[in-house]
């Protein structure tokens, strides 16, 4: 696949607001807001929780809302542009086996402004992904002294694990409706897909990286 | 035209001297709303007014920089429609107080649309938007306390067709 051709010729089309105000695109309604603004209310909230409870395990419950979150956004955002003309008339037809719909996607993520993602490996079980840039380290790093003790990137995390779940659990080439009855059979049902950060920024790492692995 | 910069090799969109995301309907509420149901509703919507008060007003100055010759209500309200949050009006505003309307609000459509109405306002990150913009075109002023949403979109968008804030 050509990847840079990708990234460039979505970076060509138009995502403007209309004479609302909005921004419709790809099935969804887009923004253009600050990445500063979703980390810093998603760290506040982490930090809020570790204040007040100071249960481990309350504390990486709160992480995975926000981890939930980032599920949220993939399967609507990858999915509607997946499912859009310009994925058909740009991606589809370099697409050889189903893991290029991986990676076509990864190279579209590349215009959204949260980072550089790069697919390091990627079978139909596995999801191996590096993250320069990442927006949410990004802003960890410059408003903290001090390293981050866990990995940062929860919107990335989610998200990466539904582009996962899209292409090998809901066959997302067949342009499946992406309603709640979707998203559940996606995220509920056996050997689902689970991601772990395992570097990242935010903790002094050069890269962030992501894998998601299928369950047994 | 707003400007936005993309820079490709680096992943990013600016806006200002600000980095740009671009993220869905879905996200925005669903992260608003997991937010605010997990902890004291109060605090957590103050944070996220608080934080999209700094942001935007740090964006509007940066932004001002370069473009100096632009009136600076129309300014802010260009900025807020091209972010995709709807169509803000400052025009009901004198000395900084009176009401800031907003219609087409993303947040109150997209939170009616997922979750159904609520009974108060929702619109926390334009009502930060709206502060920003009073201290950027007025200058920063002790009499403006707060900016309270008096009505919106999201509790009933049949009875209500825009929301309302009041800038106290």
């Amino acid at each position: 696949m050509d990847k840079e051709l990708i990234t460039q010729q979505f970076s060509q089309i138009p995502v403007e607001n209309d004479e609302n105000g909005l921004i419709p695109a790809f099935g969804v309604y887009l923004t253009k807001l600050f990445g500063d603004y979703y980390s810093a209310i998603s760290f506040e909230f982490e930090e809020m929780f570790k204040k007040e409870i100071s249960d481990p395990n309350v504390q990486e419950a709160a992480r995975q809302l926000l981890i939930e979150a980032g599920h949220v956004c993939g399967f609507n955002t990858f999915g509607g542009i997946m499912k859009s003309e310009p994925f058909d008339a740009i991606v589809v037809p370099m697409i050889k086996d189903q893991t290029d719909w991986v990676v076509g996607m990864v190279s579209v993520i590349n215009v959204l402004g949260w980072g550089v993602y790069e697919v390091e490996e990627i079978s139909s079980d596995k999801l191996v992904l590096k993250i320069k840039g990442s927006y949410e380290a990004d802003y960890y790093n410059r408003s903290h002294d001090q390293n981050a003790d866990v990995p940062k990137c929860y919107l990335a995390l989610g998200a990466s694990t539904s582009l996962m779940s899209l292409v090998f659990h809901g066959d997302i080439s067949k342009k499946p409706e992406l309603d709640a009855e979707f998203y559940s059979k996606l995220f509920k049902q056996e050997k689902k897909f689970f991601g772990q950060e395992v570097s990242c920024e935010a903790k002094g790492d050069e890269h962030c990286r992501i894998i998601i692995n299928r369950e047994n | 035209m707003v400007d936005y910069i993309t820079n490709l090799e680096k992943g990013q969109i600016l806006l200002g001297n600000k980095r740009v995301v671009a993220h869905c309907n879905h996200y925005n509420v669903f992260l608003q709303q997991t937010l605010t149901d997990a902890l004291d509703k109060e605090i957590v919507v103050e944070v996220q007014k608080r934080a999209s008060k700094r942001l935007n007003l740090e964006m509007m100055n940066s932004y001002f920089e370069t473009h100096s010759s632009e009136n600076k209500t129309t300014m802010v309200e260009n900025l807020f429609a091209s972010q995709g949050l709807g169509r803000i009006d400052f025009t009901g505003v004198s000395e900084g107080k009176g009401k800031v309307l907003l219609k087409f609000s993303h947040y109150g459509i997209a939170h009616y649309s997922k979750w159904g109405s609520t009974t108060e306002g929702i619109c926390y990150l334009p009502a930060g938007f709206i502060l920003a913009s009073i201290e950027f075109i007025y200058g920063k002023s002790k009499d403006i306390s707060d900016v309270v949403e008096s009505q919106c979109i999201a509790t009933n968008p049949e009875e209500f067709e825009m929301c309302v804030f009041e800038v106290n």
